[in-house]
């Protein structure tokens, strides 16, 4: 190798780099320019409105799926907002919860499965989705620095926050899916005829599952609640976790074990897995994991109610508009 | 270490800039790639270290032992031991645990309950590979076709060298060593050309194969669900997945050491334009198909002895071959598919005057390929009949989408890949060529688009599909 070799070399390389970071940034500030007009849409619209929305809601679900489709949460509070997302855990609501303001009286719901409280692979992956805010919301860049779900290359090349949404985005800023200043976030499971019939066919296969028998709790889950704890009586948020119904629940232990949890971290948990248990109809379900709409409004009906038993003081806030 | 890893962007450049302060000294040269290898290798599992450096020794001794023997059945018995030793390593940790358990089911067929031992093995990453690396050097040895080499450090260099190691391509020692036992000189040309071969393999990698198995994996797991347009689509996805995902890893391979100043012969040349099974073997994975032909094909006595006999020989080449994959009566079926068509072919153009099926050879070519890959991806026998009779039901409705996303980011990345395809076949260049098309701030201006469609669009996939191998 030639110092004349020396010198191409350097030169393509060099010119790699200047060419493709310099590319980088244009397409990273157009996509950024677009995302946030996007509003609409469950991986980036979704998280935009409710960037747009927190400082001024005051109730809040947040959860996977299941609380996605099971908090109807206009009938608890007509100034809600149902952040369930679908595939989405503790580490991704944990720092959405700590985006709420700080000096703003607000209710904070949040939907945990034991099933995921004692999964000890959780690695807090969930978090993820997030990258797309990794430039723009440095309390998110931290988390996902933290849960190690980031990509080293972000800091070089900033598009990869857009990684495998760029296209959504576009779609989603060309033609929005709905009208979302009419979306508070809750997504109601309406099924068909074929939907139903699936439906009954696998409900009447009883699932076997064998339950462990000493249940352990993630430390990582146990870290993100705690951090939640301290984010809600630091800065006047009155948290609630809660366990939405499941259509068979095999393994009963590790409710109690979920509820022993919870007294001791001092977090006001309700545990509504066999709430249909009396009247357990097909009709309440869409899957064995997921209400469909009619269960999501009868469940969320017995909610609201106790909810507003329960938090008295905290009624002029469920009801301010 | 993977070559879609952050460890390999680091370790490629660190061992460039080494390699190349070296340049005065070849050997201190090998000495660099056999460490480097090593850690390259043992990045995934040290341990399985000793079975390369063990396989290396016996070959390395044998190839001299064969080389110096007059004797012709002494020279056969050190290459019965060659075969032995690395055949033996490979059935032990691939094979034994599938030769038990078909065993235990055919005697039970037959109404006798045997108790079999089932070993809990690892399978080493790459063992296919330079097992039959190894086993090319002394075989040509035997055949006469080459002499040893007397260099320790070159010959496992020549073995475990990183690029080709866990994957491929089969590099022969007629084509690696002698360019190992040689000083190198650095080649602007060849690092232009590697270079863009990296980032084009990258791509083909992470941006459209992986995005093509985020849909294939979600069929493909719940075959029992899907209807038949699904199945079909997930299929061609599969078809496509694995092209670009083993022509990718081969890019990369080639690239990085074309960067070392090492060429490896091509391994695919566009084999979904083949119009013929027959060419689609000269296309797909063309280290294995070749070597399959040199060692295997032509050891049983090839076209050499009757027609009947060459079509066992095609039938047993291509069975073996399908073995090769993986310890499953699914590959076997795989390799059988393929052997009944490369036959039917053999017997259809002994007819035909210009040997070829016309344009309507690609879509039969695009057609069995397509469902043998069935027996590829599926889990099992049981799986793959099941995927069969669902296809074969035609309940054609609309096909399952999922995440719509994924799909919408799987399409474009393929119609990109299809395109660049399309683009090589009509200039009717190789790939490994393409980098020299470009001036400079060309070249430069294309990786970076390259580079900012990866990042755009790459998804994660926990490994290359044939690291399994």
């Amino acid at each position: 190798m030639t110092t004349m070799h020396i010198k191409s070399v350097g030169k393509l390389l060099a010119l790699i780099f200047i060419i493709s970071y310099t590319m980088d940034k244009l397409i990273y500030l157009t996509l950024n320019h677009i995302d946030n007009k996007v509003f609409t849409g469950q991986s980036v619209g979704k998280l935009n409105h409710y960037l747009s929305v927190k400082d001024t809601t005051d109730f809040l679900v947040f959860g996977s799926s299941r609380a996605n489709h099971h908090f109807n949460t206009k009938m608890i509070s007509n100034n809600s907002f149902n952040m369930g997302v679908d595939g989405r855990d503790i580490a991704y609501f944990a720092t959405l919860i700590k985006l709420l303001p700080k000096n703003r009286s607000q209710f904070v719901l949040i939907n945990i499965d034991p099933e995921n409280v004692f999964d000890q692979q959780y690695d807090g992956s969930d978090i993820a989705p997030l990258a797309i805010k990794y430039h723009s919301l440095k309390p998110v860049a931290d988390a996902l620095e933290r849960a190690g779900q980031y990509n080293p290359l972000q800091k070089i090349f900033w598009s990869i926050d857009y990684n495998s949404k760029a296209v959504g985005v576009v779609m989603n800023f060309l033609r929005p899916k709905y009208n979302y200043k009419n979306y508070d976030g809750y997504d109601p499971l309406v099924l068909n005829e074929t939907q139903k019939q699936i439906r009954n066919a696998k409900l009447k296969m009883q699932e076997t599952i064998d339950c462990p028998e000493v249940y352990q709790e993630s430390k990582l889950y146990v870290d993100y609640l705690q951090e939640i704890v301290a984010f809600c009586k630091k800065n006047d948020k009155t948290l609630l976790a809660i366990t939405s119904p499941t259509y068979n629940n095999p393994c009963e232990k590790d409710n109690t074990k979920l509820a022993a949890l919870m007294e001791a971290y001092d977090i006001a948990y309700w545990d509504y897995t066999d709430f249909f248990d009396d009247n357990n109809s097909f009709e309440w379900w869409k899957d064995s994991g997921h209400l469909s709409k009619i269960g999501a409004d009868e469940f969320t009906a017995a909610l609201a109610r106790r909810i507003k038993g329960a938090y008295n003081n905290d009624e002029a806030m469920l009801q301010r508009n | 270490m993977l070559f879609n890893s952050i460890e390999y962007l680091l370790f490629l450049p660190l061992v460039f800039i080494i390699y190349w302060v070296l340049k005065n000294n070849y050997r201190s040269q090998n000495v660099l790639l056999l460490v480097s290898s090593y850690i390259f290798y043992g990045w995934w599992d040290w341990r399985f270290l000793s079975l390369i450096i063990f396989s290396s020794f016996v070959d390395y001794f044998i190839g001299q032992k064969i080389y110096r023997s007059q004797e012709k059945t002494v020279r056969r018995n050190w290459l019965r031991l060659s075969l032995l030793s690395n055949l033996g390593l490979l059935g032990v940790f691939k094979y034994f645990n599938f030769f038990t358990d078909s065993f235990a089911d055919t005697m039970l067929l037959l109404g006798w309950q045997v108790d079999t031992v089932t070993l809990s093995i690892i399978l080493p990453v790459g063992i296919s590979f330079y097992t039959f690396q190894t086993l090319s050097y002394t075989i040509d040895i035997y055949r006469g076709q080459f002499k040893p080499t007397k260099d320790m450090v070159s010959f496992f260099t020549y073995v475990s060298f990183f690029p080709q190691l866990v994957a491929g391509p089969i590099e022969r020692a007629s084509n690696l060593l002698p360019q190992i036992t040689a000083k190198r000189t650095f080649n602007p040309d060849w690092f232009k050309a590697g270079l863009f071969q990296i980032f084009i393999g990258l791509f083909r990698k992470v941006a459209i194969a992986d995005n093509l198995g985020t849909y294939v994996d979600s069929v493909y797991g719940n075959v029992e669900i899907h209807n038949s347009s699904t199945l079909v689509l997930a299929t061609v996805f599969y078809a496509f997945q694995i092209y670009f995902d083993f022509a990718g890893y081969s890019d990369m391979a080639i690239g990085s050491a074309k960067l070392l100043g090492f060429k490896f012969n091509r391994n695919f040349n566009l084999p979904y334009f083949s119009k013929s099974i027959t060419e689609f073997w000269r296309r797909w994975h063309m280290s294995l198909s070749f070597w399959l032909r040199d060692y295997l094909y032509i050891s049983l006595g090839g076209n050499r002895k009757g027609i009947i006999l060459t079509y066992r020989n095609l039938m047993l080449t291509m069975l073996l071959g399908g073995l090769w994959h993986g310890s499953s009566w699914n590959f076997i079926v795989w390799g059988g598919i393929h052997g009944i068509a490369l036959s039917l072919e053999k017997y259809i153009f002994t007819f035909k005057e210009n040997k070829s099926f016309g344009w309507i050879g690609y879509f039969y070519t695009f057609i069995v390929v397509l469902f043998s890959w069935i027996f590829f991806r599926t889990q099992d026998i049981g799986e793959a009949l099941l995927f069969c009779k669902k296809i074969f039901a035609c309940n054609f409705m609309a096909p399952f989408i999922g995440d719509i996303n994924v799909v919408i980011n799987a399409l474009l990345m393929l119609m990109l890949g299809l395109l660049f395809d399309l683009f090589l076949a009509k200039k009717d260049i190789a790939l490994e060529q393409i980098g020299l098309e470009f001036n400079t701030l060309q070249l430069a201006t294309w990786t970076s688009i390259i580079i900012l469609i990866t990042c755009l669009f790459y998804s994660t996939s926990e490994n290359f599909i044939y690291f399994q191998f």
